[in-house]
């Protein structure tokens, strides 16, 4: 029953390196976007009027407390059956391909928890600080962007860190639709090979050598951007 | 539209139940794995700690959905392998039966890591006044460290548990008869998936707003009696 034989063919190996990037590319891509969506939510909640900071909580509500297996699913199958969506810009971007699917699935879901997560680091920034910047005569923007934001991105670093890793355990989801990703790349191939067991047992590996990565890059640059006195990042 | 799928909604009830009673049955399972592993992480014996670090790194690097297919695929083989020189026949493992294991093995290790932080801010006065009334490390263990850590840790714990909710949608794609996989069954035979995955993410909300809701009154109960 047990046999490696897949780990002989250069198909599975080929796979496996065409998946790594694949899921690479879904991580970085997702994180990038969810964190500008997340930034937006964010700032909806924190200078909102009631409706607007209503529609930021609802959004983050939603998108927190549904599965992404689910989420997968009611694009991939089911918003393909709106007409009136036929023929749209949305359409042609995300609908047209798995990949994109998951790109656009992975991002609103993770937009959800980068939100939380910058609204919590710009409530951590001490109101002195900031009342500090106003007193030497900077605009409102301004001290945003050289006091608070620095601030609120140095005390979240280790969160950061911590999503991007939950981001790359959930991307191994979107294999469901078919994305060809670390997971779904190789576990095919042992379809093929009627080998289930082998291909998640390589790439499990992988995923754990690459989390450990991220963990080691995210230590790194914590310390290098560390301040020294009162705004130590809390530990997560 | 409704009409169609109305129909099913005691099939998609049952699956709703199953799911509640997949991550309520795993749960209690995980927090004992997460408090054996935290004491293992704190232990003085250098092999103890060094196997549990091991075990929170796998596990917070694995994705569910590959332990859950490890478990599912890897017990049936390993079993039959095994039965057949003993001369049993292995009839496959339960999906249900896999979920459980992969969900509490997993959400064991993250329990883990929150029990460890909050071990390593535990106060040194506590441990010493059991010391000082003539304790054993066992006593002081079990009647002051874990209820204390099991009270301090509950917001986490809760939120874990939601965490662990949606995570147990993927137990359908090894066959498990929970929520997402009714969701699948009737999205396929009515024809109508717009609609029933959007029946079915109200239904998680629903879910995870009925265990918040509940998470909620038990911290206020907890804070209130320490």
């Amino acid at each position: 029953m047990l046999n490696f034989a897949i780990l002989e063919t250069s198909y599975f190996w080929w796979s496996v390196l065409n998946g790594l990037g694949v899921t690479l590319a879904l991580t970085a891509i997702s994180m990038v976007l969810g964190f500008v969506i997340g930034g937006v939510l964010a700032s909806m909640h924190i200078y909102g009027s009631p409706a607007v900071r209503f529609a930021a909580k609802a959004y983050i509500f939603v998108f927190r407390g549904v599965p992404l297996l689910i989420l997968l699913f009611l694009v991939y199958y089911g918003l393909p059956r709106v007409t009136w969506l036929r023929g749209s810009l949305f359409w042609d971007l995300v609908l047209t391909s798995p990949i994109r699917t998951a790109v656009f699935v992975l991002t609103i879901n993770n937009a959800a928890y980068l939100g939380e997560m910058i609204r919590g680091g710009l409530r951590m920034v001490p109101a002195g600080l900031l009342e500090a910047a106003a007193a030497v005569g900077m605009t409102r923007t301004r001290a945003f962007f050289r006091i608070h934001a620095p601030l609120a991105l140095r005390s979240v670093l280790g969160n950061l860190g911590s999503e991007t890793i939950a981001v790359v355990k959930a991307s191994a989801i979107t294999s469901v639709i078919t994305v060809r990703d670390l997971m779904g790349g190789p576990t095919v191939l042992g379809k093929v090979y009627l080998d289930p067991l082998t291909p998640l047992l390589v790439v499990g590996i992988i995923y754990i050598v690459l989390v450990q990565v991220i963990d080691v890059g995210t230590k790194l640059v914590r310390g290098h951007l560390a301040l020294p006195g009162s705004m130590q990042a809390h530990h997560v | 539209m409704i009409e169609i799928v109305a129909p099913y909604m005691s099939f998609w009830l049952k699956g709703a139940a199953l799911t509640l009673g997949l991550s309520a049955a795993s749960f209690p399972i995980c927090i004992l794995i997460g408090l054996t592993v935290a004491f293992a992480a704190v232990s003085r014996a250098r092999l103890v700690s060094l196997a549990a670090a091991t075990y929170i790194n796998i596990f917070r690097g694995l994705p569910e959905i590959i332990v859950i297919f490890v478990v599912f695929y890897g017990s049936n083989i390993v079993l039959t392998t095994v039965g057949k020189p003993l001369g049993f026949q292995f009839g496959g493992t339960h999906p249900a039966l896999a979920a459980l294991v992969a969900l509490s093995v997993q959400f064991g290790s993250y329990a883990a890591v929150i029990f460890k932080d909050w071990m390593a801010v535990f106060p040194k006065g506590y441990t010493e006044a059991g010391l000082a009334i003539g304790m054993t490390r066992l006593q002081i263990r079990r009647r002051i460290v874990v209820p204390l850590l099991l009270r301090s840790a509950t917001p986490a714990l809760g939120n874990l548990f939601l965490v662990m909710l949606k995570i147990s949608a993927l137990a359908s794609l090894i066959g498990v008869a929970e929520l997402s996989r009714t969701t699948s069954v009737i999205a396929g035979s009515t024809r109508e998936p717009l609609v029933c995955y959007v029946i079915a993410a109200a239904m998680y909300l629903a879910i995870s707003a009925v265990s918040g809701f509940v998470q909620h009154r038990f911290e206020a109960a907890t804070k209130r009696s320490l």
